[in-house]
């Protein structure tokens, strides 16, 4: 091999290694920001559930059957006063909206008879009509609303809709009455 | 060569923002206010010291063909752990400083100063220039996002702390906006000039 | 629904203005736009390589990363694929075309340190827009960033022929020209709800 071929080599090598040197820093740090980064959004999730049942000291998740990968999916939570009793359950539930997913989380007492709240966490509505879903006016309506009355009112339910935007608030409303449902079936 | 006055260097004559002019896209960006101003620095220091001390160490090895390529992963290595540290530990300010981490990689502050001071000079005068810069980057930050800051809202809040109240209203909300920015880098940038101009007639 | 394509493109253009109100590429803001002619140059420079390392950009980061979880690696690739890029066309555009090589040629090489270029790139990816948005949001960019460049080289030509102070003259005046067009565009088009 001639001189400038091995310099050549002795390039490339260098390029080489320095790039795995490169990509196992990487990977070293990754770890453990990623385990980081997951407590800190189990406690972002906590916080949000800890709004809607104000007197929760604790959540104790539930989780589905595994999937193939065998990963767990949490279904929802149940609320846990001081002293260990169920005191009602909340989760999150996605729903399609008019303008994309709307991520909502939710919470319900005990015995499936008051709604506890209800929370927008993510939405891609249209702003001033649909995106209307994240205005107290329209989320107070449901602390406290009682679930056999959980729909629009031209559904016969409690629940104002918003001018021009019934496909949003729709929404909403299904996916709590979807996820509650799931869940009385589940807890029975 | 005294590592002291290599360190000033870093903050008057070879400013990275007055001196230099570089690394105006972040200085610029992310100086809405004190705290992300500090927040930015500290992340570009740990780059630049990191990256100026490896490549300082490597310089014999570093084939000068390549040395360009090489110095990029080596400072993008870096960027890219500072943001994940970030990620996961100071969420709410990386957040804040949003794209302005990963595009540290392209500040010309860092490959320039491997460039032009790294690959020539030895270990600790190396860390002593990164230490120097990333001190003269941070003095200009604060002092555009506290200008801005006091203008723009009537206060400087930093880390749950107010400094600094005026009695502004209402206060000049443009200031936290992009014209702001524009405005107070070319105001300071005007002073300095006139500093030395002074300091010339002087001198001369 | 999908973000529409019209909203990402007056977006990249106008609300979002690379140079104006989110400060990528100031260096050759400022660098190169004493004159029309070399703004130009870096304009049409600039544009090319962003569609360019838009669409590179998104299948790297759909068709490996993502498949194989090694998003982490997100920023180490897209900075060498933005060299190998601006490499590549430097050296195409020399032999095929020797023409644009002498307008743009000496502007390709500043590029790769070209924060406009990664923050398309990267904005891209956090906004999680698929291949056509991504490709319309880099083209708009562009767009964007050559007509402020534009403006910007035009105002500076002419503000060469009246007097200031010589403490203001050059980079300060410069900023100050970049104040007025940042004021215009965040008075006119923030108020466009989109």
């Amino acid at each position: 091999m001639s001189e400038s071929n091995k310099d050549t080599v002795v390039v490339i090598g260098k390029l080489v290694l320095i790039s795995v040197i490169a990509a196992l820093l990487l990977a070293i740090t990754y770890i453990p920001t990623q385990a980081q980064l997951e407590r800190n959004i189990m406690a972002a999730q906590e916080a949000i559930l800890g709004e809607l049942v104000p007197g929760a000291e604790n959540f104790d998740p539930v989780e589905g059957p595994a999937n193939v990968d065998g990963e767990r999916e949490i279904l929802y939570y149940r609320a846990l006063d001081g002293s260990g009793n169920i005191i009602g359950y909340a989760f999150f539930q996605q729903q399609t909206g008019y303008g994309g997913p709307i991520m909502v989380a939710g919470a319900v007492d005990a015995s499936f008879s008051t709604v506890l709240g209800m929370d927008v966490l993510r939405h891609e509505e249209t702003p001033g009509l649909g995106a209307r879903i994240t205005t107290p006016a329209f989320q107070n309506q449901f602390d406290g609303a009682p679930v056999q009355q959980l729909a629009l009112r031209s559904g016969g339910g409690s629940i104002d809709s918003i001018t021009g935007a019934t496909v949003s608030a729709q929404a909403v409303v299904t996916a709590l009455n979807t996820k509650i449902n799931q869940i009385k079936t589940a807890e029975a | 060569m005294d590592a002291f006055s290599e360190f000033i260097r870093g903050i008057t004559r070879d400013n990275p923002i007055l001196g230099l002019v570089l690394g105006l896209c972040p200085a610029l960006a992310v100086t809405t206010s004190v705290e992300n101003a500090i927040g930015m620095s500290v992340a570009t220091a740990f780059v630049l010291v990191c990256s100026n001390v490896f490549i300082s160490t490597l310089r014999k090895q570093i084939p000068s063909a390549v040395r360009l390529p090489i110095f990029i992963i080596i400072i993008a290595t870096f960027v890219s752990i500072i943001r994940m540290v970030m990620e996961a530990y100071v969420p709410s300010m990386h957040a804040a400083l949003g794209i302005f981490i990963p595009l540290i990689v392209v500040n010309c502050i860092i490959i320039g100063r491997a460039e032009a001071y790294a690959s020539k000079n030895n270990v600790f005068f190396s860390f002593v220039d990164a230490l120097g810069i990333a001190a003269g980057f941070l003095l200009v930050l604060v002092l555009i996002g506290g200008i801005r800051e006091i203008l723009g809202t009537g206060q400087i809040v930093a880390f749950g702390y107010t400094l600094l109240s005026l009695p502004i209203n209402p206060a000049v909300t443009t200031m936290i906006m992009p014209p702001g920015a524009f405005l107070t880098i070319g105001i300071i940038m005007a002073v300095v000039n006139y500093q030395r101009a002074k300091k010339r007639a002087k001198g001369g | 629904m999908e973000k529409a394509l019209l909203a990402i493109f007056l977006e990249g253009v106008f609300i979002k203005n690379f140079l104006i109100i989110q400060f990528l590429g100031l260096c050759s803001f400022v660098g190169v736009t004493k004159d029309v002619k070399s703004a130009a140059g870096m304009a049409g420079a600039v544009v090319f390589v962003m569609a360019l390392a838009a669409t590179a950009s998104y299948m790297i980061y759909t068709y490996i990363l993502v498949p194989t979880t090694m998003t982490f690696l997100d920023l180490i690739s897209f900075i060498v694929v933005i060299a190998a890029l601006v490499q590549l066309v430097e050296f195409v555009v020399r032999k095929n075309i020797p023409a644009l090589y002498r307008s743009l040629g000496i502007y390709l090489p500043l590029i790769t340190t070209n924060c406009a270029v990664l923050g398309v790139v990267m904005l891209n990816v956090q906004s999680e827009y698929n291949f056509i948005q991504s490709v319309v949001f880099g083209i708009s960019a562009g767009i964007g960033f050559t007509i402020v460049m534009l403006m910007m080289s035009a105002i500076r030509e002419r503000s060469s022929f009246v007097r200031t102070p010589s403490s203001i003259k050059g980079l300060p005046l410069a900023f100050l020209i970049a104040t007025m067009l940042s004021l215009a565009f965040v008075n006119y088009f923030w108020v466009i709800p989109i």
